[in-house]
Order: C-alpha cells, then sequence, then structure tokens
C-alpha cells in the first residue's frame, strides 16, 4: 500500500465496487482476473473489506486506530499468507457476491464477513476494551469522521455495549456529503434507552431484538 | 499508504452513509408484510377497551409461561428469542430469555435484578431496574390522557399461535406518535402479538410468540442453572442514580403534547450537574433525552436510526449536547431537542 499503483488500464473503481459486489460480467472477470495476478490489488481490496468489517461489527468498532493503524494492519496481514490464499477467495467471491442483486451493494455485510475471518485476529487482538464510563469525551462522536482519517479521536473511552449492533449514525459535516460513523456511546445510550422502557414480556423484548434486527438487516 | 486509498475509503464511507439512510427511510416505509385484517365488531364500551393495557401487563407478570418470541421488521429484518417466565405466586418473578438470532446473549431476571451474559465475550452485566412489563409507564398516565393522544377502539378477533385473541388498536391522534395494534389472548389477557403502525396503519414493526405455552413446569433454580458456571466471567455492575430534572436544571419550554416526564437518571454519582438520562412517555411511547456538556470539540449534529428507535444529536442551551432517542416519529424528537432549556 506504499507504492503508487501500476498504471494500467484497470480503475481503482472498480477493485472498490468489486468489494461491494457491483461488478458484473466482463468488470467482474476482469477485476479478478487482477486479484489473481496483482498482490497489491489485493491488499487493497481486502483493506476494503477490513474497513467495511471494522466500520459495522461492535468488537471492530474501537475509533482510536487510524490510518496508520490500518497500514500496520495490513503489513501483519500481509505476512498471514495461509488466510489469503487467492482460489478460496476466488472461489468464495463466485458463489456469494455474484448471485446477489442488491441496490446498495455496501449493504451485504455477508461479503464483508468474508474478510472478516483474517481482519478479526489482527483487529480484535489490537482493540483494548475499557469498562463503562458515562462521560462523554468530547469529540468521541467523531469516530472516523474524519474524511482525511488522519485525526484520531485520542480521548475517547470504548465502552462495551450489550447490545450486538451499533447504530450507525449519518452525520452532516458542513457542506461536504455526510459520512457514516459508529459509535458505540450512542449503543451504550440506546441500551440505556431501552432499559427505560422497561425489563420484560412483548414490549421489552422486542426491544432487545430490535437490536439485533439492526443487524441482521445488513446480512441480507 | 497508497495515494489512491483516501479518496476510495472517502467514496467507501459515503456509500455507507447512503445504506443507512436508506435502512432507516425503508423501516419507515410501508410494510411488505400485510397487517392482519380483523373484521370490526365493535363491541367492548371505551373503558374495557383501555383496560386492555393493563390487563395484560397484570398477565404477563403473573402467568407462567415459555415461549418462542419473534420480532419482524418492516424492512425484512428478523430476530427470535426464547423466553422462560416464571411467576411463582408469591409475586416473586424469575424470567430467562436467550437470543436466537445473531449475537449470543442470555438475560436473567429475577424481579427487578436484571443480569446479561454475553457468552462470546464471558461478560455479565448486572442492574436493578424500575420498569417493566408492557408499556411500564402506563400506570403513571391517566387513562384519560391516554384517550386524548390516540384513538382506541376494538378490531376484532384473531387466531395467534394457537390461541384466540381479541384485537385493539391504538391510533396516534396527532403525529408526535405512532400507534399500535395488540392482539391479547381472550381468557387470561396475555399479549401474545404487537404491531407499531404508522399514522396511515402502515406496518412497521411486528413482534409475536409464533409459539406460547403457559404454566410450564419451571423451576427458578434450573433456570438460573441453565446459564452454566459463571464464575470466571467478568462481571460489570451498571449503576445509575435517580435525580431529578429540576435539581439538574433542566426543563421543557414547550411541552410535546402528550408526553410527560417520568424518571431522571445520573449515571454516576460524579457526573457533571446537568448530565442526565431524562424519560418522558405518553403511557404508550418512550422518549430518552441523554444530556451532557457539550465539550471542547465542535459536534455536528446528526440524525439516524436504529430499527424503529428514532435518533438524533442535537446542541442544546449553548453548553450543552442532547442525544434524544425514541420509537416515535423524528419530528417529536426535533420537538424535544427545540424545547429542553436551562432553568434560569
Amino acid at each position: 500500500m506504499t507504492q503508487q499503483r501500476p498504471s494500467n488500464a484497470f480503475p481503482d473503481d472498480h477493485l472498490s465496487a468489486l468489494a461491494d459486489g457491483a461488478l458484473r460480467g466482463e468488470d467482474f472477470a476482469t477485476a479478478l482476473q487482477r486479484l489473481a495476478n496483482d498482490q497489491e490489488a489485493l491488499a487493497q481490496w481486502h483493506c476494503y473489506h477490513v474497513v467495511g468489517d471494522a466500520l459495522r461489527s461492535s468488537d471492530l468498532g474501537d475509533g482510536r486506530g487510524d490510518l496508520d493503524f490500518l497500514k500496520r494492519l495490513e503489513a501483519r496481514l500481509a505476512r498471514e499468507p495461509a488466510r489469503v490464499t487467492m482460489p478460496d477467495e476466488v472461489e468464495l467471491i463466485g458463489q456469494v457476491v455474484v448471485p446477489v442483486q442488491r441496490p446498495a451493494a455496501n449493504g451485504d455485510v455477508f461479503r464483508w464477513k468474508l474478510a472478516a475471518g483474517f481482519a478479526s485476529l489482527a483487529a480484535v487482538a489490537a482493540i483494548g476494551w475499557q469498562s463503562l464510563q458515562w462521560q462523554m469525551h468530547a469529540g468521541a462522536a467523531a469516530v472516523l469522521a474524519q474524511d482525511s482519517g488522519a485525526s484520531s479521536t485520542g480521548g475517547f473511552q470504548q465502552v462495551r455495549s450489550e447490545l450486538p449492533s451499533s447504530p450507525d449514525v449519518a452525520m452532516s459535516t458542513g457542506g461536504n456529503p455526510p459520512v457514516m460513523l459508529r459509535n458505540a456511546q450512542l449503543d451504550e445510550l440506546l441500551a440505556a434507552h431501552n432499559r427505560a422502557v422497561g425489563g420484560a414480556a412483548l414490549q421489552s423484548q422486542v426491544r432487545l431484538l430490535r437490536n439485533v434486527s439492526v443487524t441482521e438487516d445488513f446480512s441480507r | 499508504m497508497n495515494p489512491t486509498f483516501l479518496p476510495a475509503l472517502r467514496r467507501r464511507l459515503a456509500a455507507l452513509c447512503l445504506l443507512g439512510l436508506g435502512t432507516a427511510a425503508s423501516a419507515a416505509s410501508p410494510a411488505d408484510v400485510a397487517p392482519a385484517s380483523p373484521t370490526t365488531t365493535g363491541h367492548g364500551g371505551q373503558a374495557a377497551i383501555g383496560a386492555v393495557l393493563e390487563r395484560a401487563r397484570e398477565a404477563a407478570r403473573k402467568k407462567t409461561y415459555v415461549g418462542t418470541f419473534v420480532v419482524l421488521s418492516a424492512n425484512g429484518a428478523m430476530a427470535s428469542s426464547r423466553i422462560w417466565h416464571l411467576a411463582d405466586g408469591s409475586g416473586q418473578e424469575f424470567e430467562r430469555m436467550e437470543s436466537l438470532t445473531g449475537t449470543p446473549r442470555l438475560v436473567f431476571r429475577r424481579n427487578s435484578e436484571v443480569t446479561t451474559y454475553l457468552p462470546e465475550t464471558r461478560v455479565a452485566r448486572s442492574e436493578q431496574r424500575d420498569s417493566f412489563g408492557l408499556f411500564p409507564h402506563l400506570p403513571r398516565v391517566h387513562e384519560s390522557d391516554l384517550g386524548a393522544f390516540y384513538s382506541v377502539k376494538a378490531v376484532g378477533s384473531e387466531r395467534v399461535a394457537g390461541f384466540d385473541t381479541e384485537v385493539t388498536q391504538w391510533m396516534p391522534r396527532d403525529g408526535f406518535r405512532h400507534g399500535y395494534r395488540l392482539w391479547v389472548e381472550r381468557k387470561t389477557g396475555f399479549a401474545v402479538q404487537l404491531q407499531t403502525v404508522d399514522r396511515r396503519g402502515h406496518l412497521l414493526e411486528q413482534a409475536a410468540f409464533s409459539d406460547l405455552q403457559f404454566d410450564a413446569p419451571l423451576r427458578a433454580d434450573k433456570m438460573q442453572q441453565a446459564i452454566g458456571n459463571t464464575g470466571n466471567w467478568q462481571v460489570e455492575k451498571l449503576q445509575r442514580i435517580r435525580t431529578s430534572a429540576e435539581a439538574e436544571g433542566w426543563l421543557v419550554r414547550v411541552a410535546v403534547p402528550g408526553f410527560e416526564p417520568m424518571d431522571c437518571y445520573k449515571r454516576a454519582a460524579d457526573a457533571p450537574r446537568g448530565a442526565v438520562q431524562w424519560i418522558f412517555s405518553d403511557g404508550l411511547a418512550t422518549v430518552s433525552l441523554f444530556i451532557e456538556p457539550y465539550g471542547a470539540r465542535p459536534r455536528p449534529e446528526w440524525r439516524s436510526a436504529a430499527g424503529m428507535t428514532q435518533m438524533v444529536g442535537r446542541r442544546v442551551a449553548n453548553d450543552w449536547w442532547v442525544t434524544a432517542m425514541g420509537e416515535v416519529p423524528a419530528q417529536t424528537l426535533d420537538a424535544f431537542a427545540a424545547s429542553l432549556e436551562r432553568r434560569p
């Protein structure tokens, strides 16, 4: 990831689209061919999956990691040849991604999970959980909000949530397109809200499960 | 870092955002699943209909039952859990809930003590809860008030989970709340299905027992044992301290119609004055206002949804930040945020 990509005719957009499962036909075949022959492209394709994984998983949602972390992560992952063997990945893509027709390709978290096998090992190890904190550290909501990604949230306290999913938050950043956040603190507020709603019987079960539903929704 | 990475990451984040907004939008859209179409029978007076909720609350507390519970969202998402509930006749309640979809999770409740077990991380979170049951704030709202904001009627009978049920519906009289349809078992009043609908009657979410067995032979010690040895689990105790909005210096200048202040909590004794969870309810819907100091860094205001729960983040009273959430239309949260003020 540290070198400029060879200037071939294949646009980078296609790697992103491939990770989204949005490529079809000739473009898809070309992209796979490139992954098979270009380790750098493979690393980048993988990185897209890692990013998506970290954005969606409450286990990986610690926002303190910046892009340097991703860089180190990739370097570490690059030394894990057993988990980046091409044939398996290509086969999985062929089986899972292609038949899925989705208007919003980013929503299919299952494809992200293809990468989770190797992403989670390194990323989970890098996450240091801390106990529940009520104090809202300023800027905590800005996890991954800086679209340069260069600003880390030094004061951010990761909170553990009993909920399996993190709500994603769309934030408007001035005139720029909004970006999607994950916020473990918001998880915590949602859990507290759910506690306010009740502790037993029909309705509170709805709330417990509603949060599961949010996660499940992404797997469709 | 590859120089092409950052633009690609930006595109990806933007796409994720669109996805999230799309999810929220689809959750609010008319359901693909057709709601039940009960026939209107018009039986039962208004008072009797109003008592349905209280009867359902009582039945949920006092019946011993085992069931499988399924939640279906308008956007097609589905989740389920298995529930064991034991009422021992002396007012003691034991409940075990095990999620069947998503993250494995066990919830064990003994009266107001709730412990949530997360097997994957071997974490157990214990807490005391004050509010229980179906529409827990209902007893604190006058029935006449409920009628002022919901139009209540019986809409027939149906068979659900093997039980004959009576169906009643609470449709909102304004745009500050959603509507509900409730299926209660005829003999006991036990709620076996609950739908949340928008003002036009479109289904937003449905929760129902897919199977339900009353008076199952349950034993409290067996229910607890089923969780297994938790000796080496990390136990987290959640605490919250009851306070009042007045003591914390908050008021709602213009009340949102129908919503009354319920409880107000601090999360820790050393939390700054004013940092609270302030809970409002109209009897059926609940709104939480989480208020905290604004902090030193700029915070963009935002709006989102998790399933049916709407959420907004707004700057209030200059130096404060409120995160409002509830199973209400987004405009209700906007109204709360706009009305929140520091006491002079």
